[in-house]
């Protein structure tokens, strides 16, 4: 049925490991990673948890095609409460961890309590075990994945760790695995820390998941495989350019953030475009996740002889453009110590670019600096400085930038300085350039994210169909789809880079083949809607209101100055009331009753 | 007058160039800009940016930042002093 069937309970204070099965009940209805996690966390958490106490839990799911041969099934997911936004945590992650998981026979490891001193899960052919955690604690990343590697004596077990910023609790550390990937949203690192839990290494031989019908199953893959060979974006723009094809475009668009969203267009987008990281040699080769024929993974060789993953397009934009930085060399290298400290790179680059507008405007005032670079837009010396600051926890500003954006402006008396919504900075799209993305922003359960809901596909790269980006009636019915069909993405285990070639029908087959299921695309659609909903709900029982569905004041109130976009600003007043509407809930955001019932929430 | 077109990504690597010139007596189409590009490029930068006489699904033909899908399509008029940008298809996030 592609599930191992298995979980595994950690109770950290106790140290008690616990097999469980897996519900299959309640995999039918929430698929598995993103879906069933949620579902788990919120049967046994209370929504007004501390984040960071032992009463909150941290659950590491997979998807019932997660180390399947369906293509870019390596993924997993990180569910827990955020001590960011408050709300819930699902950070997403690729490489090999999650399909090494399954190889050990688990589906989903829960983490509860909290140790009494530092420790790591390992999980061997002996079984899973707690270790203590002394010898690697402090380290970076990249040196604990290499010390844990050469402890359990396996060169291809797969570790996921946090860095020095998940043990210092920044409020913005995510969870590494496979030393450069990220589960970096929403601070999932930090909880992973405030546990005293610094790593999890799998060492187990391949045990690929036995599916349902495998006859059936080979043959929806077979028609992945050749719709992923087909399509120009996973198969050409993608793999040679990685995501970084996108900074031209997105810049001619005029909608790509520069200096803390002031700007839409950046000058020196050619100097730290995708193009130019192949055009000066930077790229040495492409890189793919478990199962993935895409590959738009970037090994990366700068001229000073530094290595390492990246710059993808998120994370050269938030340390490039949004802090005014054109130096490609800096940004890449911004990028690798973001990774080895574990930090998420939207989030720090987007918490530089507030704190340069909050110097440049005279918020901040000099003496925080303390022996710190000026905090001006452009200088690549002030990012590697206030990167490592943060990441470390060291310095009054660097104490400050772990805790975010919103945090960092607003102890300087100006919150609406900071990117973000519901406390986590926002990506790489001005939304006064592309309305549909603006009320999938506003309206995320998680905050300031792209992914969950990529209206840029449509309104920008023209995909799967061409929207006009100003458009607004169509927005809310675009922004729901996406949404409830990124949730089922996130729940089976896949890559959502799939989605640029494959569509509902053909996860639906996937999924039904591998599960053994017998869903039509509408009931997938709405496993979907069912896990937004339950998401909604915990948010509203966390105490979060139509209030936090909104976006920086700048995005609404202050009109582009420059580029196709002169003049706009976002609608989110003329989007939000169809939205909720839509969604079944009411004028405060609120599901309604009737909807509850429908999804089986009720 | 000049009209300069700008490509991005693999058509980058098809044409060889990252830009062409191309030389009008004034304004004309995106369907007349895309032959003249041709002339100037590859014959077979018309197959990389259409299909039949539509636009290949994904591949962005900008005019000052506005896609032409959202203009006159193939018929958008355009002159020297626009920023003219083709793109093939992109993705990610």
């Amino acid at each position: 049925m592609s599930y191992t069937g298995k979980m595994l309970r950690v109770d950290l204070t106790t140290g008690t490991l616990t097999t469980e099965a897996l519900p299959m009940d309640l995999a039918r209805q929430y698929l598995g990673g993103r879906g069933l996690a949620t579902k788990l966390f919120c049967d046994e958490v209370d929504p007004t948890v501390d984040a960071l106490s032992p009463d909150n839990k941290l659950i590491m799911a997979t998807g019932p095609l997660t180390g399947t041969s369906a293509p870019t099934g390596g993924r997993y997911m990180v569910v827990t409460k955020s001590p960011l936004t408050g709300a819930i945590a699902s950070s997403n992650s690729g490489g090999f961890f999650g399909s090494k998981l399954k190889d050990a026979g688990f589906d989903i490891i829960i983490f509860e309590g909290k140790a009494s001193k530092p420790v790591y899960l390992k999980i061997s052919k002996e079984g899973p075990n707690l270790v203590d955690a002394a010898v690697v604690w402090g380290q970076d990343v990249y040196e604990t994945t290499r010390l844990l590697l050469d402890e359990v004596g396996d060169k291809n077990a797969k570790v996921a760790c946090i860095g020095p910023a998940g043990e210092h609790l920044s409020l913005i550390a995510s969870v590494m695995n496979d030393k450069a990937r990220a589960a970096g949203r929403s601070g999932v690192g930090a909880v992973m820390g405030s546990k005293n839990l610094k790593a999890v290494i799998v060492s187990a031989d391949r045990n690929k998941p036995v599916v349902a019908d495998e006859e059936a199953f080979k043959a929806v893959v077979k028609v992945c495989q050749a719709k992923i060979k087909e399509d120009a974006v996973t198969s050409q723009g993608l793999p040679t350019y990685g995501t970084k094809v996108l900074d031209n475009i997105i810049n001619s668009s005029g909608m790509y953030p520069t200096n803390n969203f002031q700007l839409c267009m950046f000058k020196d987008v050619g100097e730290v475009s995708g193009e130019a990281l192949v055009e000066k040699g930077y790229l040495k080769k492409r890189k793919a996740c478990f199962g993935c024929p895409i590959g738009c993974g970037r090994d990366v060789e700068l001229p000073n002889g530094k290595k390492g993953e990246g710059p993808e397009y998120e994370s050269g934009w938030s340390l490039g453009a949004a802090c005014g930085v054109s130096d490609l060399i800096a940004i890449s290298e911004a990028n690798f110590m973001c990774n080895e400290l574990g930090l998420d790179t939207i989030s720090a680059g987007v918490t530089i670019a507030a704190a340069m507008e909050l110097y440049e405007k005279g918020f901040l005032p000099k003496e925080d600096l303390e022996k710190g670079p000026e905090l001006r837009f452009g200088s690549s010396e002030a990012l590697g400085y206030y990167i490592k600051a943060m990441g470390t926890n060291q310095g009054i500003l660097g104490k400050k930038m772990a805790q975010g954006a919103y945090r960092l402006a607003d102890s300087y008396g100006h919150p609406e300085l900071a990117m973000c919504v519901k406390k986590q900075e926002l990506p790489a799209y001005d939304p006064r350039g592309v309305q549909g993305q603006g009320l999938a922003y506003a309206t995320q359960n998680r905050g300031g994210c792209h992914v969950r809901g990529y209206l840029i596909a449509p309104e920008i790269l023209a995909h799967p169909q061409a929207i006009d980006p100003q458009e607004l009636e169509s927005k809310p019915t675009w922004v729901k789809a996406f949404q409830d069909l990124t949730a089922v993405i996130d729940s089976c285990g896949l890559c959502l880079f799939s989605s640029f070639a494959l569509g509902a029908e053909v996860y639906n087959d996937l999924i039904n083949a591998a599960t053994g299921s017998t869903n039509s695309v509408d009931d997938l659609m709405t496993i979907g809607d069912r896990i937004w909903n339950l998401e909604k709900l915990f948010n509203i029982k966390a105490g979060l209101t139509a209030a936090d569905d909104t976006l920086p004041k700048r995005l609404l109130e202050e009109p582009l100055t420059e580029g196709p976009n002169k003049g706009q600003v976002h609608h989110l007043d003329q989007l939000l009331p169809p939205y909720y509407k839509l969604r079944g809930w009411d004028t405060k955001g609120i599901p309604t009753q009737e909807k509850l019932l429908a999804l089986g929430l009720g | 007058m000049i009209i300069r077109v700008h490509f991005y990504a693999m058509l980058r690597m098809t044409t060889g160039v990252s830009s062409v010139e191309v030389e009008t007596d004034g304004p004309i189409t995106m369907r007349q800009l895309i032959d003249l590009a041709c002339q100037k490029t590859r014959p077979q930068l018309k197959g990389d940016l259409l299909e039949g006489p539509q636009i290949k699904k994904g591949t962005l033909l900008l005019v000052d930042g506005r896609n032409v899908l959202f203009l006159d399509g193939l018929d958008t008029m355009v002159q020297g002093d626009q920023v003219i940008a083709f793109f093939p298809p992109g993705g990610g996030g």
